[in-house]
């Protein structure tokens, strides 16, 4: 059969032309679908949404260190070592399976079993400073997946036991030999240890622990702080960081092609300074915790500041906590708050001073006048006595500190006139918190103006320290101003954020001081205040070769509601003032409660004095007086 | 049967003739550019997952490399070969692979879940590839002859085509087989065969196909997933893959990502290197990268339509050029398609491109079957036409 095609196929050519408009058609279509998609951004959303995983780096809390960069907080890095039993086993099996051929005893396998948890038992006890057979029991525990080995395995140790889990599957059998020859120098076993792992995480670590903790407070186990600088300073300790996005690939791991930036920046190696003195803070913790044995008081705290620019120096509080273990405290909250900040007392006679620079600021009292104590006095049907009820007759200003005398105390600020002396104490900021940087200051509590002028006796408890309440750390605030020259300074700890070397990044300037007496008449109480460690209640103080100013105190203790007092209980404490002509350092110690008959001379100056002893000592303070002979000490007095 | 006696119309070497028709040096250019552009793709699809399967980035570019090289000589080999020594060999070499792709059926090699390889040594091939060039070839020789057959030569032709797409049905590889109905099916229309029939075919193959996929529950999976791959239920399961892909299409935006930075190739893509290597492309180069590859694509076609639409030339020769155009564009199209979500999702290589020994040797092969008819559709006028053809 014969066929001329060319006629034929020159009418097929319509259906090549369709074809031809189909391959050009498809491709437009495809492109069309493939613009669309391009221009799609929810489909780029949910690409780099998979892509890309936010890494929220772990940043650490800044770094605490003392005026001589002694490092008071730090975040340290902590491995958490767990071991699965399980897998100890299967490995015996896997070891027993290469060994054996065909079906492996279940004899052999747990024989192996037993034999390399011994080994491994055996190997990790002195890394972890625990007993073999209890790791054994531990590593041999087959209910368990996973048993925790030890929950603070330092860097040191972590690498140690690192170097025992070489993986098998990671290492060839013959490159294992030549690893372990250029990794070790001594001879290994060559022995890994399966079934190990590690787990990384940050602890806060406080080297000084509970020397420091009233200040440097705590971090609990969210990373919030919780008390002292850590709670107040929060903001400043955490560098913020927002989360970086890095590539992932579809099984979640991290890919090596856009690693996350360093995050090595400058800030976050910053310390937080503070101003307290370590060794001091030291001295002072066992100088109050000695007197807290001595004494058996409730409560007590041990106070250093400087009183030119209000910095604390040490502030030691008993009881304490040790911040490196917070949790075993936890059902004693109260301690976590160093009560000299957070709760008010009744100051008594370490407050006469405050007072008397007051009286002398008003003119109505000269630092000459003499007073007569007839022993007691009743105002508003209530008499008040001294405290051993006896009279004096005539009494300088200066004696009346010395003995610290109340009668001769109201007497002297009945001159001023009740609304005067109200209006001067509500000027210098009694009732107000001082606005030191640690977390919930108190504030005191101060009487009504109209009540205060109306009844002679508000007027009058004032004068010897009762019916005015403050916070421990309030009351040397005054004494600060009568020590630098009338400037009520604002007491804080922390004084700067800086580098890793000390630079000065940010100065934390605490509120400006404010004058609040003259200078002369601070001047004179200061006099008034080193003839009381010379000659009167404060003798216990004394320091050859220096000039201590200092007053003694011994209150009622005020009833947790603030009503009245609680029977037979005492509030003693000492303010010293050194040296006694220029002081550079204000020091306050109170006892809470000692029981028995205690006086702010016996109990809180021989503490002020061990304090002050030490810090001549390393200070390196040269005496400004011949070393008197021998200066006897009496029992001090009221 | 007197094709045999046919003198080779053509000396064997290239440069002797001049006047081949000018489709001939386009396509053969275009063929290689094509090559290139799919090693340049497949080096940087492929290199993850050579990283975490054989610790070697490098493992699929080198083996592709290797089989384009084997292949290119095979390609030029084809270019070469006077068509008429195809067509003498064409049943032979048909049946063969047609045992063949049956054979895989018993000794095949299992991947993704469908028998397709046939190991032979240490190289495993694919016996359905090469099913594709050479039921092209087989089809414009029949189609040819149609009416010259008796109808039990008719019959038995038409069966073993049919038979030919059957046997790679049955693998189960239905894209493939639908791929070569396709084909088969646009040479018929080509060819002048009565709409009829044709139109009767594609009732009937709907049908089919309807069936089938109703009763195989993971191409029902995956023809659900299609539908909306973003489908809770879908997004972990089958509408993943297109998902992935489609991710991978939008992130490219205009200009792509770069070569060589596409994220989603790195283990979210399923085989970046082979069903998926245009999303991979489409990531990197963007929708420049897409409409121009898409371009390309279609002045290939249009370049093989209009060498098979050159009425001088004999009508097997025609035919061959067409069903090697429509099989290398048509397949790269499903594959564009599979990968924007606009078909639904199955395993189809793109041409030239994609991971795969025996789909770049078939593709070759189909390529050098091109160029050839490209050079014999120019050479007509001088040695062919005065030779009576047929009986």
């Amino acid at each position: 059969m014969m066929r001329s095609p060319r006629p034929q196929t020159k009418k097929e050519v319509w259906r090549y032309w369709l074809v031809g408009a189909a391959l050009v058609l498809a491709p437009v279509g495809l492109g069309v679908r493939a613009w669309s998609l391009s221009q799609n951004p929810d489909l780029r959303v949910r690409a780099v949404d998979q892509q890309t995983r936010p890494l929220d780096p772990f940043i650490p809390r800044l770094t605490m260190v003392d005026r001589r960069q002694n490092i008071l907080a730090t975040d340290q890095v902590l491995y958490t070592l767990y071991a699965h039993p399980r897998v100890f086993y299967t490995e015996a099996k896997k070891q027993v399976e290469q060994t054996q051929r065909g079906e492996p005893q279940p004899g052999l396998i747990q024989a192996t079993f037993s034999q390399q948890t011994q080994v491994a038992a055996r190997l990790l006890a002195p890394l972890l400073k625990q007993p073999a057979p209890a790791l054994l029991a531990l590593l041999r525990d087959q209910k368990e997946s996973t048993v925790v080995l030890s929950r603070r395995v330092d860097e040191a140790t972590f690498r140690r036991i690192q170097s025992l889990i070489i993986p098998r599957t990671l290492v060839e059998d013959k490159l294992l030999p030549s690893y372990l020859a250029q990794n070790f120098k001594e001879k290994v076993p060559k022995l890994t240890i399966p079934g190990l792992e590690f787990q990384t995480r940050r602890q806060r670590t406080y080297p000084l622990g509970t020397d420091v903790a009233p200040i440097v407070g705590f971090v609990d186990y969210d990373g919030k702080g919780r008390a002292g600088i850590e709670q107040y300073y929060e903001k400043q300790m955490v560098v913020d960081r927002p989360a970086q996005a890095v590539s992932i690939n579809g099984f979640g791991q991290l890919l090596a092609a856009a690693p996350p930036r360093p995050l090595l920046d400058e800030q976050l190696h910053h310390r937080l300074r503070l101003t307290l003195d370590a060794r001091l803070q030291n001295t002072a913790n066992r100088a109050l915790s000695k007197g807290m044995t001595l004494y058996k008081a409730k409560r007590g705290t041990a106070i250093v500041m400087d009183p030119q620019s209000g910095a604390i120096l040490a502030l030691a509080v008993a009881p304490s906590y040790d911040n490196n273990n917070f949790a075993l405290y936890a059902k004693n909250p109260k301690v976590f708050r160093p009560w000299p900040v957070t709760e008010i007392y009744e100051p008594g006679s370490t407050f006469k001073p405050v007072n008397i620079a007051l009286a002398l600021d008003s003119g109505k009292v000269k630092a000459n006048d003499v007073v007569y104590d007839p022993g007691s006095m009743t105002l508003s049907r209530r008499t008040i006595r001294n405290f051993d009820g006896k009279g004096r007759g005539s009494l300088s200003v200066t004696k009346v500190l010395q003995v610290s005398n109340n009668i001769g105390m109201v007497k002297l600020m009945q001159k001023m006139g009740a609304a005067d002396y109200y209006d001067r104490l509500r000027g210098i900021g009694i009732g107000k918190a001082s606005g030191v940087d640690l977390p919930n200051e108190a504030a005191g509590v101060f009487k009504d103006r109209a009540q205060f002028i109306r009844y002679p006796i508000e007027a009058a408890t004032p004068a010897f320290g009762q019916g005015v309440t403050m916070t421990p750390l309030q009351l040397l605030r005054f004494h600060c101003a009568i020590a630098n020259g009338g400037l009520l300074v604002t007491p804080h700890v922390v004084e700067a954020l800086t580098d890793e070397n000390g630079r000065v990044i940010r100065p934390f300037t605490p509120a400006p001081s404010k004058r609040i007496f003259s200078a002369e008449s601070a001047r004179q109480v200061r006099q008034m205040l080193v003839q009381v460690v010379e000659g009167g209640s404060g003798k216990p103080a004394q320091i050859p070769g220096y000039w201590v100013g200092g007053k003694t105190g011994t209150a009622q203790k005020v009833l947790a509601n603030g009503r009245g007092y609680v029977a037979g209980q005492r509030v003693t404490s000492f303010v010293g003032h050194f040296p006694g002509d220029a002081p550079r350092y204000v020091v306050l110690v109170v006892f809470d409660e000692p029981p028995g008959r205690a006086f702010g001379g016996t109990t809180a100056a021989p503490v002020v004095h061990e304090i002050l002893t030490e810090l001549v000592g390393f200070e390196g303070i040269k005496p400004t007086r011949p070393i008197a002979q021998s200066q006897e000490r009496n029992d001090a007095l009221n | 049967m007197n094709i045999p006696t046919l003198r080779p119309t053509t000396p064997l070497t290239v440069n002797s003739i001049t006047s081949w028709a000018p489709e001939a040096p386009v396509l053969r250019v275009m063929i290689y550019v094509w090559l290139v552009f799919g090693l340049v793709v497949l080096y940087s699809a492929s290199l993850p997952q050579g990283l975490r399967e054989f610790k070697d980035p490098t493992h699929f570019f080198m083996l592709q490399l290797l089989w384009v090289t084997l292949g290119v000589g095979v390609f030029e080999t084809v270019i070469r070969t006077p068509l008429v020594y195809w067509w003498r060999g064409s049943p032979f070499l048909f049946g063969t692979v047609f045992l063949a792709v049956l054979a895989t059926q018993w000794v095949g090699v299992e991947l993704n879940g469908a028998d397709r390889w046939l190991a032979l040594g240490p190289v495993s091939l694919q016996p359905s590839e090469f099913a594709k060039p050479l039921l092209v070839l087989q089809t414009a020789w029949v189609i040819d002859r149609w009416s010259q057959l008796r109808p039990p030569a008719q019959f038995f032709w038409g069966l073993a085509l049919v038979a030919m797409i059957g046997a790679v049905y049955t693998q189960p590889s239905l894209s493939m087989a639908l791929l070569m109905a396709v084909v088969l099916w646009l040479m018929a229309f080509a060819g002048g065969f009565p709409l009829v029939y044709l139109v009767g075919s594609v009732g009937a193959a709907v049908a089919v196909i309807a069936l089938k996929v109703s009763t195989t529950a993971y191409q029902m999976k995956r023809l659900t997933s299609y539908l909306d791959p973003f489908a809770p239920n879908q997004i972990q399961g089958a509408g993943y893959q297109v998902v992935q892909s489609l991710l991978a299409i939008g992130s490219g935006g205009w200009w792509g990502v770069g070569f060589g930075l596409s994220a989603q190739k790195v283990s979210f893509l399923p085989y970046p290197y082979s069903d998926f290597i245009f999303a991979v492309f489409a990531e990197e180069f963007g929708l420049v990268g897409v409409v121009g590859f898409l371009a390309f694509l279609t002045v290939f076609a249009l370049v093989g339509l209009r060498l098979s639409t050159r009425f001088s030339a004999a009508r097997p020769v025609r035919l061959l050029a067409f069903g090697c155009t429509m099989m290398l564009v048509v397949q790269s199209l499903m594959h564009i398609g599979v990968v924007t979500g606009l078909l639904p999702p199955t395993g189809m290589p793109l041409p030239l491109v994609s991971y795969g020994g025996s789909a770049i040797w078939a593709a070759l092969i189909t390529c050098g079957l091109l160029v050839r008819a490209a050079r014999e559709a120019g050479m007509v006028r001088l040695d062919v036409a005065p030779v009576q053809r047929g009986r």
